[in-house]
């Protein structure tokens, strides 16, 4: 007897393209591995930031930005490819060699504190509030709880305020976004794993207290192949051994014992120096990344080996353009001089350096 | 290097998620026949996107520039993978054809045979027909995140068709005569 089986007959191509259509990714796990991620790369962003290594950074990490991870301001490492991105016309450029004459920076408390402040003494549900930088794109973010029609109702005088401060100081370089935050957005539930390394860095910091060792942090996390006890200790710790055997003990009682564990030796000396020179750029860059006049994409700093400021420009490499760098050079160690500067600099040598586009050295 | 402040990285990650994460969870799914581990994959892909966004050219489109890092870190596992637990898969694979977890991720009966057919195809061929078939890539961006030459894109393709056919008259899902 001869039966068919089902189909299939003819296997061709629009059969192959209905496979991905057929096979249904449910949307409410796809949006819970969009959340895994979400979560993620706030973590990242958070690690990256205290992580010893390379010449560390900040620009205007801002307190009033705690609440960072629901509004998605991240904070990266710029890359050369960022940093080449192409950006000023040639015309901008031109404009930028006929500036004469640069005035004066002046130590100012940076403007999204003034502006948090001035809105939450208004009464605005403010939910967080930051300068960004990013593409050479400055804007001042303000993200606004409440319903939608609160939202609606205030969006226009926040913004007039923002725009009010803005001018004031002259700054004509910031676009301003606002948003509204929908918490609904952002609910996340813990992941379990987490919850055990959460466990596991409470039980390490526990047995570490024990002892008389200097340890700044050790933490477990990373993701899957990847994941290891991040051990900080300063360089002038000699027991590195005895501190890695007693993680090591908490791991294999919690069967993470093919954890590695990464020791970072930590200068603490470099370590302050580090600190300060965050501020101090910090200080540097409000008035500069403020007004278009400077042409400024972004500061930065060094303090390897000694401390270094440095200035992104989106300036063409050219003969007028040098001439303004050096001019540049010279207002930014003008205020660098001042009093307040000097108190924070704390007699340490330091270099300027200024970048036209491309990463080619202007001064 | 500095660091800056920005929002649009993350933002950026996040619409490519929307756009592409099912073609990308489905690709590592069919390549590691595990939904968890695609799972896994899928978000690790998304997180080294992020971490390496700033080195995307965009003489790619995203979508072939995150398949190429959904193929590579889909390697780096099997390369990790520990000699018991390919065993485990292997006799998972023997006894239970269909463990998609239905809750999770559902494949739609007039797809099933097709779906086992390729899971059976060797490696190669299942890769080529899944990006060049199944996702519609070019043979250029296939050959890109393959890290092949587009000739051996080519050739494989012109190989695994026909077996692709072949296993599929081997399941018994073509004409067959029984008895």
């Amino acid at each position: 007897m001869y039966m068919k089986k089902r189909f299939n007959s003819f296997m061709d191509d629009s059969s192959l393209e209905k496979l991905n259509e057929e096979l249904v990714w449910k949307s409410k796990r796809k949006q819970k591995q969009k959340q895994r991620l979400s979560e993620a790369i706030d973590q990242l962003e958070r690690s990256e930031s205290v992580k010893p290594r390379n010449d560390i950074l900040p620009v205007k990490q801002n307190r009033l930005l705690r609440n960072v991870v629901y509004c998605g301001i991240a904070l990266v490492i710029l890359s050369g490819a960022f940093v080449s991105s192409a950006f000023v016309s040639p015309a901008m450029a031109q404009v930028a060699a006929k500036i004469p004459y640069l005035g004066q920076l002046f130590k100012q408390e940076p403007v999204s504190d003034v502006l948090y402040k001035e809105l939450e003494t208004k009464g605005y549900k403010i939910d967080s509030l930051g300068q960004t930088y990013y593409g050479g794109k400055k804007q001042i973010e303000i993200s606004v709880t409440g319903s939608e029609k609160y939202f609606k109702s205030v969006k226009s005088d926040i913004n007039k305020i923002v725009k009010d401060t803005l001018e004031a100081r002259q700054y004509d370089s910031y676009k301003v976004k606002i948003t509204r935050y929908a918490p609904s957005q952002y609910q996340y539930k813990p992941d379990p794993r987490q919850e055990k390394y959460d466990k596991i860095d409470q039980e390490i910091d526990n047995e570490l207290k024990k002892h008389n060792y200097h340890v700044l942090s050790a933490t477990i996390g990373g993701f899957d192949q990847d994941v290891k006890v991040e051990l900080e200790v300063p360089d002038t710790e000699n027991h590195i051994k005895e501190i890695e055997q007693i993680i090591n003990d908490v791991l294999i009682k919690n069967k993470e014992e093919k954890t590695p564990i990464k020791v970072y030796k930590i200068n603490l000396k470099k370590r302050e120096q580090d600190g300060r020179w965050g501020n101090i750029i910090s200080d540097v860059g409000e008035d500069l990344l403020g007004k278009e006049e400077y042409h400024l994409k972004m500061v930065g700093y060094s303090v390897h080996p000694e401390p270094q400021v440095l200035i992104y420009t989106s300036l063409s490499n050219s003969e007028e353009n040098k001439q303004f760098a050096n001019e540049l050079e010279g207002v930014i160690d003008e205020f660098l001089q001042t009093e307040d500067m000097k108190a924070k600099i704390k007699g340490d040598s330091y270099k300027v350096i200024i970048y036209a586009k491309g990463k080619k050295k202007l001064n | 290097m500095v660091r800056i402040l920005e929002n649009t990285k993350k933002e950026e990650i996040e619409r490519w998620y929307d756009d592409h994460s099912d073609a990308i969870l489905k690709f590592i799914l069919m390549l590691v026949k595990d939904y968890q581990q695609a799972e896994d994959l899928t978000h690790e892909t998304f997180v080294k996107a992020y971490l390496s966004y700033d080195s995307f050219q965009q003489n790619s489109s995203e979508k072939t520039w995150l398949f190429r890092i959904a193929h590579n870190v889909t390697i780096d596992y099997f390369r990790k993978q520990k000699p018991l637990s390919l065993l485990k898969d292997f006799i998972l694979s023997k006894t239970d054809p269909n463990r998609l977890p239905q809750e999770m991720i559902e494949l739609k009966e007039t797809s099933l045979e097709l779906y086992q057919a390729l899971e059976k195809l060797k490696d190669g061929h299942r890769k080529v027909i899944l990006l060049r078939k199944v996702q519609g890539f070019s043979v250029k961006d296939t050959a890109t995140i393959l890290g092949w030459s587009e000739s051996k894109v080519k050739s494989t393709q012109f190989r695994a068709i026909p077996a692709l056919r072949k296993q599929l008259v081997k399941d018994g899902y073509v004409y067959e005569e029984t008895v």
